[in-house]
């Protein structure tokens, strides 16, 4: 037996361990043969050990080098470094497939050994609902597209990987992202299980909450990473572009983080839970929607092109599947889904979280639309169109726009009903730091109305976020007369969900401030330079030096010397272009100089000889912003994460106990018949 | 042979956690296979918590007492209703 027959061995096991799963799952919910169910839990951890067998066998081939396999033959070659080598395992339609695979086992066998003692009446459901997309996955690595399928011939060295791919940044992008986007799966499991069996809010909220959390802070990492790589590596000075396959990761992130807010209210209040449910299972529904975008090659508008090996129809077809069936316990269980509350007043918190919720799932709407309108537009005019970023800019962006002032708003609007002079009394003081912030951007080149008003609404809710950290604290510092510092920590390890929301929150207006900054007052050069020659600016004198050939492990590379002096610092820049083998275009080496409120970004053109350099020179303002709020929002929701289970669950309320629609027809009543009820 | 080792021992692992506890789960005593003993500490602690945190559905203010009829905070009876 060799290895790749190993591999495939272990797929085997895989896979019949899932049907195991599956099969005897549903079988012991009908009988209640706890035996067998035992044994279920068991094979659920099954498909996850045979996983990572088949993981650790294709590493060891792309490690060592066996080229006889095609997943190795394609995407390494004998220079490549290890890094690269281990991370080519993700590197095509199989390997990324096996690894979607490994994730949602790993996911699963936590579901069943974990969870099953704690979450028993929901997960005997959940965990042959994940075994059924365990079968997917190792039915496709089985039939479809098999990793360890070998290759005629007994080639000594392989095709490499992407130049564009071999970039640090680019090797945790897609496990941080497949992390995110198939942890999406076990939150709509449990929220289908908890639906069909008809468990208490109670029992499955906190629960869910914690899943789609982890899976959202690792896809929020992803997105900020890819945008980083295109910054760092695609040389075109942006780092967003609404690509196709950029908006296949940005829809069930939106629709995920509507879940998220709207879960308080289905815990806190009873309501929403229509929405929750939808919410819940359509991140993850939209997850096998941007798998198709990705991997079907059917919009060929993308830079991120993944050569297509037919998976496409195999995840349209699982969509359609997983929407079905969806559908089927929403509309039989529609009672369990019926409100327990309902909305006392517009200005309230659950007045601002439905209009939150309105604006994620339009944002969504609108990306979803766009991205497909080129497939639209060829069926209804007989022309593919591509919209542009200028339509996604103007459709998303007041959206984006109204959701920044809710984020600043509803932190002071109160549960049920508030005034809005206690609303406006609480708010004055952002408004007006905002407002002058605003006006200094102004004067500052933020002219356009969009830069002028993101400027403005960012800073006052960021202001009402940093107003309730101020608030926690004093109340501490007051209370106990400890120290500020001390206060603080105090007050946000006191109630770990509302203050990791909060700096989650202050996380992602640093990024939209970062996002607004980097549009605003950028400037792009272009220059053919001799050496000697010096150029200045915005405050860079920039002085050429000339170029130089390098020899690496696998590919050529010439760069442009460059000294750069700004203000009283000294340092040098060597952006280049590196030629690969095989490959008929050179792979650009930005050479970026970052700084929190500009970046020097430098891309070698080419050269027309005589050792000039045709050099684009950016200065982008802002960009760190973005980065600096990735790392933010991933601490604040591990802060978030790490509230203890059990203490932060909302208080028992007696709509969970009495009688829920006789509350529900109270609340319709004019308020002087109320108390006649 | 270190291959077909790897084989077999995978083989045994996968029939190993799917055997393994369903055999354990059969030699337990009838008692432990109705099913374990509910916590009811969790249960208790959130009645505990229910009766602690009563508040008025009409105005959201906090009753004092299990025996309250009437919300100190804005008159509502309790108990039509007006319990949270």
């Amino acid at each position: 037996m060799t290895m790749p027959l190993l591999g495939r061995y272990a797929l085997l096991l895989a896979l019949l361990a899932a049907v195991y799963t599956v099969g005897m799952g549903w079988w012991t919910n009908r009988t209640h043969n706890v035996s067998l169910r035992e044994s279920v839990r068991g094979a659920a951890v099954g498909i996850a050990i045979a996983m990572t067998a088949a993981v650790f066998v294709l590493e060891y081939l792309l490690v060592t080098g066996d080229y006889s396999v095609q997943a190795v033959y394609n995407h390494t070659d004998r220079a490549l470094p290890l890094l690269y080598k281990m991370g080519a395992l993700w590197g095509g339609d199989s390997g990324s497939v096996l690894f979607w695979g490994w994730i949602l086992s790993l996911y699963t066998a936590f579901v069943a050994w974990r969870g099953w003692p704690r979450e028993g009446q929901m997960t005997p459901m959940a965990v042959p609902l994940l075994g059924t997309l365990l079968i997917f996955f190792t039915g496709m690595s089985n039939l479809v597209v098999d990793p360890f399928h070998l290759v005629a011939g007994n080639p000594t060295n392989g095709n490499g990987l992407d130049p564009l791919l071999q970039n640090l940044v680019m090797t945790i992008h897609p496990p941080a992202m497949y992390t995110g986007l198939i942890g999406m799966a076990v939150p709509a499991a449990y929220i289908l299980s908890a639906v069909w069996t008809k468990v208490p809010s109670r029992e499955w909220v906190p629960v869910v909450r914690r899943w789609m959390l982890f899976a959202w802070m690792f896809l929020s990492v992803a997105i900020v990473l890819g945008g980083m790589w295109a910054y760092m590596e695609l040389g075109w000075g942006g780092y967003w572009e609404w690509d196709p396959v950029e908006n296949a990761s940005l829809l069930p992130w939106l629709v995920a983080t509507a879940f998220l807010h709207s879960i308080q209210i289905e815990e806190k209040r009873g309501m929403f839970r229509w929405w929750t449910a939808f919410l819940g299972v359509g991140s993850f529904l939209l997850t096998l929607v941007g798998t198709y975008i990705t991997r079907s090659g059917v919009l060929k508008n993308s830079v991120h092109s993944f050569t297509g090996t037919g998976v496409g129809p195999y995840f349209v077809t699982l969509f359609w599947v997983a929407l079905a069936a969806s559908a089927f316990v929403f509309i039989k269980r529609r009672d369990t889904l019926r409100d327990r509350m309902a909305m006392d007043s517009t200005l309230s918190k659950e007045g601002i979280y439905l209009l939150l919720n309105a604006f994620l799932t339009a944002i969504a709407a609108v990306v979803l639309f766009g991205t497909f309108y080129p497939i639209i537009s060829k069926a209804f005019l007989g022309t593919s169109v591509v919209l542009t970023v200028h339509f996604f800019n103007a459709m998303t962006a007041p959206m984006f726009l109204g959701l920044i002032v809710l984020l600043g708003v509803a932190p002071v609007v109160g549960w049920r009903s508030a005034k809005w002079q206690t609303v406006a009394k609480r708010l004055w003081k952002p408004w007006v730091i905002g407002v002058l912030v605003g006006v200094f951007a102004y004067l500052h080149g933020y002219h356009s109305l969009l830069q002028f008003f993101g400027v403005t609404i960012a800073v006052f809710s960021l202001g009402s976020m940093v107003q309730e950290f101020y608030r926690a604290a004093r109340l501490k510092h007051v209370a106990t007369k400890a120290g500020w510092f001390r206060s603080l920590l105090s007050a946000i390890l006191g109630n770990r969900r509302r203050y990791g929301g909060y700096l989650a929150h202050i996380a992602f207006l640093i990024i939209v401030l970062g996002v607004v900054g980097s549009h605003t007052n950028n400037l792009t050069v272009t220059r053919t330079m001799t050496p000697g020659q010096t150029i200045a600016v915005r405050g860079y004198r920039i002085r050429y030096q000339g170029l130089r050939g390098t020899t690496h492990p696998g590919y050529q590379m010439t760069q442009a010397h460059f000294v750069v002096k700004q203000g009283g610092t000294t340092f040098t820049e060597a952006p280049g272009l590196s030629f690969f083998p095989g490959s008929a275009q050179p792979v650009a080496t930005v050479a970026i100089r970052g700084g929190l409120m500009k970046d020097l970004y430098m891309v070698l053109e080419g050269s027309p000889g005589h050792n000039q350099a045709i050099v684009q020179i950016f200065v982008n303002p802002m960009v760190a912003w973005i980065w600096i709020g990735m790392y933010i929002l991933a601490f604040a929701t591990l802060i978030a994460m790490g509230a203890p289970i059990g203490g932060d669950s909302a208080p028992a309320r007696s709509w969970e106990f009495n009688t829920a629609p006789r509350e529900a027809r109270r609340q319709m009543l004019p308020i002087e018949g109320r108390d006649q009820v | 042979m270190i291959v077909w080792s790897l084989a077999l021992v995978l083989t045994l692992g996968m029939v190993a956690v799917v055997y393994l506890p369903y055999r354990s789960a059969k030699t337990m005593t009838p008692t432990v296979l109705v099913g374990a003993p509910w916590d009811t500490r969790a249960v208790e602690a959130n009645v505990e918590h229910v009766l602690r945190l009563w508040y008025c559905a009409m105005c959201g203010g906090r009753l004092e007492r299990l025996d309250q009829k009437v919300c100190s905070h804005c008159g509502t009876v309790v108990g039509d209703g007006g319990g949270s």
